[in-house]
């Protein structure tokens, strides 16, 4: 890029490409909450121990649900817990001394465990081979939440999928208005008969690694602005458990922007460089 | 070449010429403003397809010339137009060294012969200025300069003396001459009749597309 020249040009690829790594962090963040929620709705259930009675039943139906392989944890509802979970719909007026003796024990399956129909029915299963009667209750089959996280989800990846390909189509015509301006190269090396590969080469570089530095540029801002957007959404999460809880997943958009924008760059530029060469090399 | 023509879209602006430029031999075509000169110079220089006749430039028919064998031809010609073309945040050094950073030659191998170059030009100092930074004068200068780094065997300049003064001109034109030494055809296109009393030449006029033979100028050679 000449220096002094073609700001305008560069800024527009930063501003690209910050809107479509935040546009691609935004959809990953919808991602992870999305599967947190249907995680914890098909990974949950509660285990009603009907008989033996007492401690004793209580005791027999934890021991025997820790060891079972699909599952990841099996706890005891306190009359607290229970307390705080009705809340949620009875407000808080709900007392815990109030409530009757409990025979609850809350279960978490396994990320690996197999559909929570399937879970119940081995729960049930297991428990009687242990002389234990229970119900397993796990989540309704469908209130309308899992699809609409699951449409949540699609429809944010298919938007910032969108929104980065016209990104990526902005990037690529900046970068041909920053080759076009390369008018004087593209016709010396013309003139100089060097082949039209390396005309086209030489401007595929120069916009694909200004196109680098601009997507590596809109990729830390779009991370700042993503780690403020975090900050400012979940006010009691740390900020150091925000970073720790990153994953490859996370940040491979702003990994990508750098290389995506000089791809786009470089094709932008390839396609005009082959139509100034044409132009310079031969008249009529 | 034979009864060539050529234009641009459908119309034609040369008509039949006839035309031969020899291996150490300077050729002058002179014409007025719309005979065709600088077309002229886009056809020697494989820019501008015949489209009819027959031409041998370097020994190719430019009429059948694929894009990598044209660019390998172009090579071997300098190019000096009327209104130079350059990088122009390059310095006028750099510029000049392009055909041999072309070649695949390094800066250390390249840097003795731009400075011969820059010096033979007449550039001095200001081969170390950006080329839009460079006067109508230094830039023809620089042109010729970069048209020269090559070691062209066909060497056309387009109008080289056109806004310059008669002793500025006289002296471009002999320093383009000076390449028929070296074995090279030089073919100039000017306006300016005159400027066939600096060198030795063979003189061709132009006129609407034609192309005659004036005479060898025995006056240009007694001004050499």
């Amino acid at each position: 890029m000449r220096p002094g020249a073609d700001r305008t040009l560069f800024w527009t690829m930063v501003v690209a490409c910050f809107t479509a790594a935040l546009a691609c962090l935004g959809a990953r963040a919808v991602d992870r909450a999305t599967s947190g929620v249907l995680r914890d709705r098909e990974g949950y259930m509660i285990v009603r121990v009907i008989a033996p009675e007492g401690e004793d039943g209580m005791n027999r139906a934890a021991t025997a649900l820790i060891g079972m392989t699909d599952i990841a944890q099996a706890q005891v509802m306190s009359a607290g817990r229970a307390a705080e979970l009705l809340r949620t719909w009875a407000g808080a007026a709900v007392n815990q001394d109030d409530l009757p003796p409990l025979r609850l024990i809350e279960v978490t399956l396994a990320d690996d465990a197999p559909a929570s129909a399937r879970s119940e029915r081995e729960i049930v299963a297991g428990l009687a081979d242990v002389g234990v009667t229970a119900e397993a209750i796990g989540p309704p089959a469908d209130d309308g939440r899992v699809a609409d996280a699951a449409r949540l989800r699609s429809t944010s990846y298919l938007g910032a999928g969108a929104l980065s390909a016209v990104m990526a189509l902005i990037v690529l015509m900046a970068a041909r208005s920053l080759a076009m301006r390369r008018r004087d190269l593209v016709t010396v090396l013309a003139d100089l008969g060097a082949p039209r590969s390396d005309a086209g080469l030489k401007l595929s570089d120069e916009a694909g690694a200004a196109a680098f530095l601009a997507g590596a540029i809109g990729a830390a801002a779009a991370g700042a602005a993503g780690f403020f957007f975090a900050g400012f959404a979940f006010p009691d999460v740390p900020q150091s458990s925000v970073l720790t809880s990153l994953t490859a997943g996370d940040i491979a958009p702003l990994i990508a922007a750098p290389f995506a924008a000089a791809f786009a760059a470089g094709l932008g530029a390839r396609l005009a460089s082959e139509a100034l060469y044409a132009r310079a090399s031969r008249f009529g | 070449m034979a009864g060539v023509s050529a234009g641009y879209g459908q119309g034609y602006v040369l008509h039949g010429l006839d035309f031969e430029a020899r291996a150490g031999e300077v050729a002058l075509v002179t014409g007025g403003t719309g005979a065709g000169k600088t077309s002229f110079a886009h056809l020697l220089r494989l820019a501008l397809t015949p489209r009819g006749g027959r031409a041998l430039i370097l020994g190719a028919d430019p009429a059948n010339l694929n894009g990598a064998t044209r660019a390998r031809l172009k090579k071997r010609i300098g190019y000096v137009a009327e209104d130079p073309v350059f990088v122009e945040h390059w310095t006028a050094f750099d510029n000049i060294a392009l055909p041999l950073k072309l070649a695949g030659r390094k800066v250390e191998d390249y840097a003795e012969d731009v400075r011969a170059l820059v010096q033979y030009a007449g550039l001095n100092s200001a081969a170390g200025e950006p080329a839009w930074r460079l006067s109508a004068v230094e830039r023809r200068r620089t042109a010729i300069a970069r048209a020269l780094a090559s070691k062209p065997d066909l060497l056309i300049a387009d109008a080289p003396t056109s806004g310059l003064a008669a002793d500025q001109a006289a002296r471009v034109v002999r320093l383009l001459a000076e390449l028929r030494r070296v074995g090279a055809a030089v073919v100039i296109t000017s306006q300016d009749d005159s400027i066939g009393a600096s060198v030795r030449a063979a003189h061709w006029r132009l006129e609407l597309g034609r192309l005659r033979r004036e005479d060898d100028d025995e006056s240009a050679e007694a001004a050499e």
